[in-house]
């Protein structure tokens, strides 16, 4: 890594169905004031800006970095947008982060954000396909997800069954009862999730995020900068990104390569030999419950066939060993294009000790994921109290 | 600002736009047999010998050229399916029905399809595809694929 680059302030609105109170450059500024405030500076501190946000097809608006760009403040600063499925958001703190630690700016605001409800999803998703052999079929994420997740449990029966992704709805839905942020916050049971309504097996209702608006935002700074303005900065100390094939049905989707690279090259960065054993806590991208239980297994918090039991014995539970999502995760709210910042955010917060009601304790190192397009797009960011 | 209004105001908008996509030699020959002779055709690399279904014009694991076609089919394994139970708006099908991942036999990719809602679609059934009357060159000239008769 070039220099030392940290996750100083951040910023969330609360996630909901619908925010008709306000227009789309709004709700970025929302969130980008908080995460202003948070880090104690002024929007003229910001020297650039990187914008994440779902396709322009969302929200029936193309360039939106312009008019968004705008809203922050930042009229005359550079703006960069990253567009990368959902892995945008976290795309784009990766992005700031490059700002920094390569010299060239020392304060960089990195937003992101999500309007669903301004657009119709179910159109604008039957667009992102592939226009030669996908989009025929207009599958979309349940169905994608639905091939997933038979794929996986096929091939681990019956270590994994079904009801493990249950557990996952269960435990993560519950967490979000801790954050005031979360749209999704309610108690249920397994056999509340097994019966609800089948969407596209095994998926069923309660195995599924909900359609979201919102935003998220942090400002990161280079080490002189960070150390005055945050007690516990959030160092970055590893990242790792990854794609592969655009076509769903050439990735191994039960143990997405992308996934595993984009893992590798993180803990290499940050020196971690036993990623369960040296994080703490770690923030994964689950859309829909099975996928907290492939993603475990792919980022090598346990070896494949594992994600069952991790979930079923308590380890990833918010008072387990390696608790994960204590946020409540993407089930609890998936502004698609702030999703992946969100969890980053989340990981930052636990080390910065800002997690408030779900903070854990003593968290020294976390970790953040996020998965994007069809399963084709993979970040993992390691964040660490001490440099 | 205090006295606003609790109902929200919205601009209402459609955009409205046709494409017609250059498919390129590679996506064009294959289309073309789907229409003209009711055949799958795979792609095999030059480079290292894998054959795509559908096809590629570049090899994503080696970066080669196609080289030539090879027919492939018609039967082929399902690797994962998902059952669709309700409708939703521009569903391939009317509800209920699956999706499929098929591996046809002499592939080395599967590819993404639809069965109708047959009980006997599971992982590891062997498939073949029916194909419609009228087909335009599209991937839906194969209308879906159908557990194959013991």
């Amino acid at each position: 890594m070039a220099r030392a680059a940290a996750v100083v302030g951040t910023g969330q609105t609360r996630y909901a169905n619908r925010r008709d109170d306000v227009n789309i450059p709004e709700l970025a500024r929302e969130a980008a004031s908080r995460a202003i405030e948070d880090a104690g500076i002024d929007p003229r501190d910001i020297e650039a800006v990187v914008i994440g946000s779902g396709p322009e097809v969302f929200e029936g608006v193309n360039r939106p970095d312009l008019w968004v760009g705008s809203a922050l403040g930042q009229a005359g600063r550079p703006v960069t947008r990253i567009q990368t499925g959902g892995t945008s958001g976290a795309g784009a703190t990766i992005a700031a982060f490059y700002h920094v630690a390569s010299g060239l700016h020392d304060v960089v605001l990195a937003v992101s954000y999500e309007k669903l409800s301004d657009g119709i999803p179910s159109y604008s998703f039957s667009t992102l396909s592939d226009p030669f052999w996908d989009r025929g079929f207009s599958s979309g994420a349940a169905p994608l997800v639905g091939l997933q997740s038979c794929q996986y449990l096929a091939r681990h029966a019956p270590k994994v069954r079904e009801d493990h992704g249950a557990m996952v709805a269960v435990k993560n839905r519950k967490n979000a009862m801790r954050n005031p942020y979360a749209q999704l916050q309610m108690e249920i049971t397994v056999d509340d999730v097994m019966n609800s309504s089948p969407v596209a097996s095994p998926i069923k209702a309660l195995d599924c995020c909900p359609l979201s608006d919102g935003a998220a935002a942090l400002v990161i700074a280079e080490e002189r900068r960070a150390k005055k303005m945050a007690s516990r900065p959030a160092w970055f100390a590893g990242l790792g990104a990854c794609s592969e094939s655009p076509y769903a049905p050439n990735i191994d989707m039960a143990y997405p390569e992308s996934c595993v690279r984009a893992a590798q090259l993180a803990y290499q960065m940050a020196w971690i030999y036993d990623p369960v054993r040296e994080l703490d806590v770690a923030e994964i991208f689950e859309a829909f419950s099975f996928q907290e239980l492939i993603w475990t297994e792919a980022l090598g918090l346990c070896n494949p066939g594992e994600g069952g039991r991790m979930v079923e014995s308590g380890v990833t539970a918010m008072e387990g060993e390696f608790p994960i999502n204590p946020s409540g995760g993407v089930l609890s709210a998936n502004p698609i294009g702030a999703s992946g910042m969100i969890r980053q955010i989340e990981a930052a917060m636990q080390v910065m000790g800002k997690a408030g009601a779900h903070q854990l304790p003593g968290v020294r190192k976390s970790l953040a994921h996020s998965w994007g397009g069809v399963v084709q797009f993979s970040t993992v960011t390691i964040f660490a109290g001490e440099l | 600002m205090e006295n606003a209004s609790e109902e929200h105001e919205f601009l209402d908008s459609e955009i409205r736009c046709s494409y017609a996509w250059s498919t390129g030699e590679i996506v064009g020959g294959f289309l073309e047999a789907l229409r003209d002779r009711g055949v799958i055709l795979g792609a095999e690399c030059g480079g290292c010998g894998s054959v795509f279904v559908p096809p590629q014009s570049y090899c994503e694991q080696c970066g080669g050229a196609m080289k030539d076609w090879r027919e492939v089919g018609p039967r082929g394994v399902v690797l994962s399916w998902a059952r669709v139970p309700e409708q939703f708006e521009g569903a391939p099908l009317e509800a209920p029905f699956r999706y499929v991942l098929v591996r046809l036999a002499g592939a080395d990719t599967s590819m993404l399809h639809v069965t109708p809602d047959d009980e006997r679609v599971k992982t590891g059934v062997t498939v073949v595809p029916e194909f419609k009357e009228r087909r335009t060159g599209a991937i839906t000239d194969i209308r879906w694929f159908v557990p194959e008769e013991q």
